[in-house]
């Protein structure tokens, strides 16, 4: 079982939810994909003690309750999920959040317009993933 | 026979020197004596040669021998030291007696000196040898010694020695005379030499030296004294030395103190001939002259170089300041008779001396003025007092001149009167200036007493001498009541706050001191105790450079204050109104300017949410390629590259309208660094294109990073959109620093645009290109040229049309 690595994907979007899934599926990543549809819900599965930590976590900004940025100062208090390797992917595009991002040692995404873009996007962004 | 023999021996060596003597005797100039006393002695010793040595002191106190020669010429000694001090020798220099050897070189002591011993090579032989000293009768001083000599032996006798003695006492006596007589006549020399010595000091003297005897007149005068007085030497010599004097009574009383056995000295003023007044720094004391008691008076040459310069001018000047000068002097008897005026007073009236004598000076009297003029002269001088003056005369040429005298008694040295001296000035125009004084006067009271300005004189004491009618307006006082203390304390004493205003920290009475006009505001108060704002000046009154007082001009400002103070409240209240509308303004701007920011933080993420999802589901729809129909795939297409254009849209405004309210922080950013990012994220675009990017080595910078990265990124996809398709892309970037600013020069072998599209190409929604063909929304080079801006930098665009683009970017360096 350990053989697939675990991504945990946050956002509110269930359509997006569902694009990055099948555009996973697309390009036959093997991946254990573990779907959170705000911060608070990201945040409550993470801190579960019994929970195996994802290897990778890809967060969206503009989020109702808990946004991207929340979520990623909330781990960075947490000595447990600190070092998590997370990456930001949004709508957003402008260069403000993207400093912002930065600012915690997290890269930013813009998601793409076309579902063959988004797929590049994925697997640049598992690339991410260390082996 | 014996004794016959003997007594002639001593009649004969009596009638010898006798007649010695009487040679000897005769003569009183040394060298002619000593070369007669050796002459003679020669002769009657019966010696072949003989020599005299003799001292000498000379002048200056210093002793040498000196020697004369007989028998032989006196080359036959010359080659050797004279005298010889040898033993031989010694005895007789040493007084001891007369030295007879018959053969002087069988004596034990012969030879015995250095360095000859004996007679030197080429000496005159000598065998018969006598010598006797010279010695001063009364001291016993040794004068000399007289040697003599014979070739053969045993020439020299008894009588011999007899006969030398009494020449040698002879010539002592004589020598005495001689040098009595020689210092009597280098006294007299001395005397003469001296008496010369101060003559010359007395005429070459730049300084007057006058000797005047004990009535004052002068009895001599150097050339110094002519120069500085004016007057030729001969007139010197016929005046009163307290002619010199502008005050005569200054005279007087030099005079006294002199003959008192002391000296004077000091500064007082004196008269030229032509009536020019000086200051005379002057000695005088006591000094016997010709035998009598005088007094010598020397006057300093303070500006001899200008005398001599005026001296130098013509004559025709010389008689201009004669006729300008201003002072003719008189002198009377003790009768009243008047027996001298200077020549300013000839110039001025004509004639001579004879004409103005006694009274003759009256006619020179304007008729009007005689009457009073002559009695009041006689009153005076009657009285012994003072004779002040100012009278009318007439000049030669027929010119009435005011006149103004100032004469005093004078006295003998024995306290009996002399009479009356005194010095006469021309002061008509004096009195056309006092007339015209009067004029203005009347003017300038005018003025002063009907204009609106305040008016004070104050003396030095800072008291007020003189208010006008606005100043005893203003402040409720008159003059009367001002004059117990200076003004500061009744018009100043106290500030408005109540403390004390001592006069030492008033600006108004600064101007005394400084000498400098002061010009101020400050507080008056009026008599009935109420504060006014005045504005001063306050002007110091200086007179021969000396400040004597203050002229104080003050006005009363109340009003102006009141309307000042007025006119500032209102442009107070209007600078509060304004202050206030700016802020609520602003406050209006910033809420705006949030509003605003909110609205395009929305719109970047809720207006894009749904057209993303349009344009990803139409991608999607495309994909599944469920309908086989090209039509339906392109109006997928349609649908996917509007919706994108909307999404870019979107994005850039917001860029665009974030650049200018955002607040950012700087640091130092590596453009390498930064386009590598970018060509990674623009990865796949790149291969498309088939582009090469060649990067040259670019600077760090001092920027925001993400802003720096948009610009390079935003260029790079402008020159990807802007290809030709045919031909492979080729960008290139490099830099070079000139001076403090990096050059980036970015450039692209694209389409380029028209060379006169460099400057619009900048500007929003500014579209070169129709969007059918290119895609793009008219924002990105406008935010790259606002990031440059705001990096305080520059950027330029230069196009070719069909040949590329290509943008000059300049950044500080840091």
């Amino acid at each position: 079982m350990a053989i697939f690595s675990t991504v945990m994907y946050v956002d509110d979007d269930a359509e997006d939810r569902m694009l990055f899934a099948d555009a996973v599926k697309a390009i036959d990543g093997e991946y254990h994909l573990e779907m959170a549809s705000d911060g608070l819900d990201a945040l409550s599965m993470l801190k579960n003690p019994g929970a195996h930590l994802p290897s990778l976590l890809i967060v969206d900004l503009n989020m109702p309750g808990m946004g991207g940025l929340e979520l990623i100062r909330s781990l960075k208090t947490d000595s447990r999920l600190a070092d998590l390797p997370t990456i930001v992917f949004t709508t957003s595009g402008s260069s403000t959040d993207r400093q912002e991002c930065a600012r915690y040692g997290v890269e930013m995404h813009t998601k793409p317009l076309t579902f063959g873009e988004l797929k590049q996007s994925v697997q640049k962004l598992l690339a991410y993933i260390k082996n | 026979m014996e004794n016959n023999g003997a007594s002639f021996e001593r009649r004969d060596i009596f009638e010898l020197l006798l007649e010695s003597g009487k040679a000897i005797g005769s003569e009183i100039e040394l060298e002619n004596l000593v070369q007669k006393v050796t002459d003679i002695a020669t002769g009657i010793t019966g010696a072949k040669f003989g020599a005299f040595f003799y001292n000498v002191v000379n002048s200056s106190g210093e002793k040498y021998v000196l020697y004369t020669i007989s028998g032989v010429p006196r080359e036959a000694f010359s080659k050797f030291p004279m005298p010889r001090n040898t033993k031989i020798f010694d005895p007789t220099f040493q007084g001891h007696g007369t030295i007879r050897y018959d053969d002087v070189t069988s004596q034990p002591h012969y030879g015995q000196s250095a360095p000859y011993h004996g007679m030197p090579k080429g000496h005159l032989p000598v065998r018969s040898y006598l010598a006797a000293p010279v010695i001063a009768p009364g001291t016993g001083e040794v004068i000399g010694g007289l040697f003599f000599g014979h070739p053969e032996v045993g020439v020299f006798t008894e009588r011999s020695e007899q006969l030398l003695e009494g020449i040698a006492a002879q010539a002592a006596i004589a020598m005495g005379n001689a040098k009595l007589f020689e210092e009597k006549r280098a006294a007299e020399a001395r005397q003469k030499e001296l008496s010369q010595q101060y003559e010359s000091i007395f005429r070459a003297a730049s300084d007057s030296i006058i000797i005047y005897d004990e009535n004052g007149y002068i009895q001599e005068a150097n050339p110094a004294a002519s120069r500085i007085h004016g007057y030729g030497y001969e007139e010197l010599l016929r005046m009163h030395a307290g002619m010199l004097f502008k005050n005569p009574e200054d005279f007087t009383v030099l005079k006294e103190i002199a003959f008192s056995g002391r000296q004077y000295q000091g500064v007082n003023e004196r008269i030229k001939k032509d009536g020019t007044v000086f200051t005379a720094h002057f000695v005088g004391y006591q000094f016997i002259f010709r035998g009598k008691l005088h007094v010598l008076s020397m006057v300093r040459d303070n500006n001899s170089l200008q005398v001599q310069d005026a001296l130098k001018r013509s004559e025709e000047f010389a008689q201009i300041i004669t006729t300008v000068s201003p002072t003719a002097l008189w002198m009377t008897d003790h009768n009243g008779n008047n027996i001298y005026v200077n020549q300013t007073w000839l110039d001025w009236i004509g004639g001579s001396l004879a004409d103005h004598t006694g009274g003759g000076w009256l006619h020179a009297v304007h008729p009007d003025d005689r009457g009073p003029v002559d009695a009041q002269f006689k009153a005076v001088f009657n009285q012994r007092k003072v004779f002040n003056q100012d009278f009318r005369i007439i000049r030669r040429t027929g010119e009435v001149r005011w006149c103004s005298t100032y004469g005093t008694p004078y006295f003998s040295q024995d306290g009996s009167f002399g009479g009356f001296a005194g010095s006469l000035t021309d002061i008509t125009e004096r009195k056309q200036a006092e007339e015209s004084l009067a004029g203005q006067n009347a003017l300038i009271n005018t003025i002063t007493n009907n204009t609106q300005q305040a008016i004070f004189l104050l003396d030095e004491r800072q008291f007020c001498t003189y208010m006008n009618p606005a100043a005893e307006a203003m402040t409720g006082y008159t003059l009367a009541a001002l004059h117990e203390k200076p003004l500061h304390y009744h018009l100043r004493h106290t500030y408005p706050d109540g403390r004390h205003f001592p006069i030492e920290e008033s600006d108004i009475d600064k101007a005394f001191a400084t000498k400098k006009q002061i010009k101020g505001e400050g507080m008056f108060i009026r008599k009935n105790g109420d504060y006014f704002p005045v504005a001063f000046i306050a002007s110091p009154i200086i007179r021969n450079g000396v400040a004597v007082g203050t002229l104080l001009e003050s006005r009363d400002i109340t009003e102006e204050k009141r309307l000042q103070q007025e006119v500032q409240i209102q442009q107070e209240k209007a600078m509060a109104y304004l202050e206030q509308k700016v802020k609520e303004r602003t406050a209006e701007l910033e809420l705006m300017n949030d509003e605003l920011l909110q609205f395009t933080s929305i719109a970047s993420h809720d207006l894009k949410e749904p057209v993303r999802k349009v344009s990803i589901f139409s991608s999607r729809l495309k994909e599944m390629g469920l309908v086989d129909d090209p039509v339906f795939n392109q109006y997928l297409d349609n649908i996917q590259r509007s919706s994108q254009r909307i999404v870019r849209l979107i994005d850039d405004l917001l860029e665009f309208s974030r650049l200018s309210h955002t607040a950012v922080n700087t640091s130092l950013v590596d453009l390498n660094a930064c386009i590598a990012r970018i060509i990674y994220d623009l990865e796949l675009a790149i291969g498309e294109k088939q582009a090469t990017i060649e990067v040259g080595v670019l600077p760090n910078v001092e920027g925001v990073v993400h802003q720096l990265q948009q610009v390079f990124q935003n260029l790079i996809q402008n020159s990807l959109k802007f290809s030709f398709p045919e031909r492979p892309l080729r960008i290139s970037i490099k830099a070079e620093q000139e001076g403090n600013m990096h050059v980036i020069t970015y450039e692209d072998n694209g389409i380029g645009f028209r060379p006169e599209y460099g400057d619009k190409i900048f500007k929003v929604f500014e579209r070169l290109h129709g969007k059918e063909k290119y895609e793009g929304t008219g924002i990105g080079l406008a935010i790259v040229k606002k990031i440059i801006d705001r990096h305080k930098g520059s950027v330029a665009a230069i196009g070719k049309e069909g040949e590329g683009a290509q943008f000059i970017i300049r950044l500080p360096a840091t």
